[in-house]
């Protein structure tokens, strides 16, 4: 099947700083993607690329067969594409209702549409509908967050490190929705550091350090390199 | 009770007024975190162009009422937004202030250039039409302002509530990225905003001037939007139920002073004044901000001179005045000693502005207080100038004492209520010790010296520049310059070393008005007469404008900066082309935060321009002081030595 998303030789740059020096990725259709890698590896810088907050300085990036270089982020998300960016991706000084309403502006779902959706998988925002999303803890802005991949309906689901600083139980709880969200034919990639949790629901992992995927195979088969593929990384 | 019942209608109507022209003002700062200076000024040309169409131009009141607050205005604020705005969005507070400010003064000339001063009055909207309330009558005009408040207050209240893409529009203000990875438009949200500001400014600005019946006027409408900004304030810049409230207090009290209020000299600059001090209490009063931490927004600051290039700058302009007074014609001799009195009031923003960050637009007032002294004393010795400077300081710390816990834009909105209070209560009130229209001063007499001939005025205001100059070169590079920077770098880090921010705040105020008061005591001599109307806070605008522009972190910023001020003030017929300068210089300050004087330096130190023979010992001393600092620590006395005989 053709990639939904691939990435063809895709350098990028801070200023004069090059952080991605070539990568190449191919996201099957359908796939939950683990992105792992050390410190440093351009993970992030990788995910701002593909959803246009950084624009490639050279290479190809493709998304369902087009050439999306130089869309505008707000354009990708209305192309399908949902980005639940590293930290906690919601508006603080907006209430939870209104960061849900703000959830329908890439997709067709009617606000009572996206209201039933969230609420049901994570009755906690219910209880919290009328507060101030900054005033939550982060376990439940997380929520809020995914809750947009959730009602959003997206074609496919970038989350950058969605286990940074909550506890276990709220990492596997929120790993829960990404693989039901999954199941729906949502193409995911998840970046992550700590690599179990998202190799337990991943159909597929890459592995990058400084600046190039390294390793792209079977999770059983990343697992067992894993500590190699980051330490012979980190001696080059 | 009748005549209350009037009063109370009479503030209604103003109030409503006030409130539909911060509800812009709310709405443009809620979604952009810009505060707008130039919304009254929008207000006014567009009060014009209603003006224009209706009464030039032959076209009903009512057809040109729609066009103007549907098409003309929004149109304005679209564009504004899409050339300006957005250039200098995510700058800090002085850039957008400085560009609003830009605005504010280009709008007021290009007024000046369409529609020059002469007969511009427009009638009220259904003249003759009205209610009665017992015995008072409600003009149809009046009825019409205060239904449209209500529902312009009803209709945004729903937009930013309601509506997606008002929901959008706040959440522009929490994180435009996040909100484009959301899939809205941040670019169309702030356009969207700041079309509505300016139609409101728009409908604000038409409903006042009919209301009046009374000319149209350049300035008092501009004026009119620090009412606007009280109000708003009441609402913290972003609640729009309680900037409708602040509105309406703030009419009642404007209505019920003009009522009950003794109608001597005194009580009328207060009358006048209320607006400015209700400004500063909603201030004052607000809950107390947290310490900033720090973070990078553009690197302000150029290199501070050694004591060998501060002699050589200060010769230079010594003798670059004694050719002046050799070869300019009597008439630009006193434009360059003038020139020279407001290089050393720019002077007065470097500690301030520069180098702690904080933005006043009271320096006007400060020169003021300093000429009001020269001109009270009719003295001609130079005791009455300093005084001037030490009352001054005195008016500084009184600016920064209230406004101790407020920060960036709160600030400089302070200063701009300072500024008006002391316009109306003193400056204009002989009563308190003002002007009272204009007093004629005496020059310095020094050491038995009479510095009558304005040549040798513009020497001696050199040679103060040049003082002055060097004192804040070296208090930049002293132990007071390192906390100043600090505090504007990150307050909050300077608290966990144990400083105390206050103390140098209320320093760096006291020590900036001196030199505004002593710039001041200079202009009173040379002018030979002053008034009110030359240090009115709307001065203060083109002013931090210029300097900012000129360069703001230099003492040869500050220098530019006065001369072009002079040169405002001097060349009616330059304005235009200054302000295009201006405005592109103003656009440019998201890239080169030290103005015009820092790209200069930038471009001295290039390295083909140095090649050229502009360059100086700076690279050669950078480079020593660069090793200096990477040499190990043993041997850094050694090197530090080195770095000395080599620069």
């Amino acid at each position: 099947m053709a990639p939904i998303l691939e990435l063809q030789d895709v350098h990028a740059a801070y200023g004069r700083i090059e952080v991605l020096h070539g990568v190449d990725l191919a996201v099957p259709r359908g796939a939950v993607v683990a992105l792992l890698g050390p410190n440093g590896a351009g993970k992030s810088t990788l995910m701002k690329v593909c959803s246009g907050r950084l624009r490639a300085t050279s290479g190809h990036v493709h998304l369902g067969g087009s050439h999306v270089n130089d869309a505008a982020p707000d354009a990708l998300a209305r192309a399908g594409l949902c980005m639940i960016p590293e930290g906690r991706g919601i508006f603080p000084n907006l209430t939870v209702a209104e960061n849900l309403r703000l959830s329908g502006l890439a997709g067709r779902a009617t606000t009572a549409q996206i209201y039933e959706t969230a609420f049901t998988r994570f009755p906690r925002l219910a209880e919290r509908y009328d507060q101030l999303a900054g005033s939550m803890s982060g376990g439940e802005q997380q929520m809020l967050a995914m809750a947009r991949a959730l009602v959003s309906d997206p074609a496919v689901l970038l989350v950058d490190e969605l286990s940074m600083g909550l506890a276990p139980l709220i990492v596997r709880q929120l790993y829960e929705v990404l693989a039901q969200i999954a199941e729906q034919g949502v193409t995911v990639v998840a970046v992550e550091q700590f690599a179990d949790t998202a190799l337990a629901v991943a159909d597929f992992a890459a592995v990058m350090t400084h600046g190039r995927v390294v390793a792209f195979d079977e999770p059983a088969a990343v697992r067992r390199d894993l500590a190699e593929l980051y330490l012979g990384g980190a001696t080059v | 009770m009748n005549l209350f019942l009037t009063y109370t209608v009479l503030g209604f109507v103003i109030g409503a007024s006030y409130a539909i022209a911060a509800s812009g003002l709310v709405l443009t700062y809620a979604t952009t975190r810009i505060f707008n200076v130039a919304h009254g000024a929008t207000a006014m040309v567009m009060a014009f162009v209603y003006w224009e169409l209706a009464y030039n131009q032959g076209l009903s009141n009512w057809l040109s009422v729609l066009l103007v607050v549907f098409v003309v205005a929004p149109l304005f604020g679209a564009l504004l937004e899409r050339w300006v705005i957005r250039r200098v969005a995510d700058a800090g507070v002085g850039v957008t202030l400085v560009v609003t400010c830009a605005v504010l003064v280009g709008l007021i000339g290009a007024a000046e250039k369409i529609w020059p001063p002469g007969v511009h009055s427009v009638t009220m909207f259904f003249a003759g039409h009205g209610v009665h309330l017992g015995k008072v009558h409600v003009s149809g005009n009046d009825l019409l302002t205060i239904g449209l408040a209500v529902a312009v207050g009803a209709v945004l209240y729903g937009l930013l509530t309601f509506t997606r893409t008002g929901v959008a529009m706040r959440a522009a203000v929490d994180d435009k990225e996040l909100l484009a990875l959301h899939g809205g438009r941040p670019h169309r949200m702030a356009a969207l905003a700041w079309a509505l500001g300016s139609a409101l400014a728009a409908l604000a600005g038409i409903l006042l001037v009919s209301a009046r019946q009374s000319e149209l006027n350049y300035i008092s409408l501009t004026l009119l939007v620090v009412n606007a900004y009280a109000a708003a304030m009441a609402g913290r810049l972003t609640s729009l139920p309680r900037t409708f409230i602040g509105a309406l207090v703030l009419g009642l009290l404007n209505a019920y002073a003009s009522g009950y209020l003794w109608t001597s000299n005194a009580w009328t600059g207060f009358r006048e004044a209320i607006p400015a001090i209700f400004l500063l209490l909603m201030l004052v009063l607000m809950p107390q901000a947290q310490l900033r931490v720090g973070r990078l927004s553009g690197i302000a600051g150029v290199r501070t001179p050694e004591l060998r290039r501060i002699a050589i700058a200060s010769a230079a302009l010594v003798l670059a005045v004694v050719i002046g007074n050799a070869v300019l014609s009597a008439v630009n001799v006193n434009r360059m000693a003038l020139g020279l009195c407001f290089a050393i009031l720019a002077l007065s923003l470097v500690p301030l502005t520069g180098f702690s960050g904080y933005v006043s637009l009271a320096q006007f007032t400060f020169f003021g207080v300093g000429a009001l002294t020269v001109a009270k004393t009719h003295s001609s010795a130079p005791t009455a100038v300093f005084l001037g400077a030490v009352l001054a300081a005195v008016a500084g710390i009184l600016v920064a004492l209230p406004s101790l816990r407020l920060q960036g834009l709160y600030l400089a909105l302070s200063t701009i209520a300072f500024a008006q209070i002391m316009d109306y209560m003193v400056f204009q009130n002989p009563s308190l010790g003002g002007f009272g229209g204009s007093l004629k001063t005496k020059r310095l007499d020094l050491f038995g010296y009479r510095f009558t001939s304005d040549k040798a005025y513009a020497l001696l205001a050199a040679a103060v520049f040049c003082v002055v100059g060097a004192l804040v070169i070296g208090l930049r590079k002293g132990r007071y310059g390192r906390i100043l920077i600090a505090l504007r770098d990150s307050p909050a880090a300077c608290a966990t070393l144990g400083l105390n921010p206050r103390l140098a705040r209320v320093a760096v105020f006291a020590g900036s008005a001196a030199i505004a008061g002593l710039g001041g005591g200079l202009y009173a001599g040379l002018q030979n007469q002053v008034g009110s109307s030359n240090f009115q806070f709307f001065n203060s605008l083109p002013l931090l404008l210029i300097v900012v522009c000129a360069g703001v972190t230099s003492v040869s910023g500050a220098l530019l900066g006065g001369m072009l001020l002079m040169a405002l003030n001097s060349y009616p017929d330059m304005q235009p082309y200054l302000f295009l300068i201006l405005a592109a210089a103003a656009v440019g300050l998201g890239k080169q935060p030290n103005g015009i004087t820092g790209w200069l330096f930038e471009l001295r130190e290039h390295p083909v321009a140095g090649r050229l023979g502009l360059g100086s010992a700076g690279t050669a001393r950078s480079i020593a002081a660069s090793a200096a600092v990477k040499a190990p620590v043993k041997s850094s006395v050694a090197v530090g030595e080195n770095a000395e005989a080599e620069a």
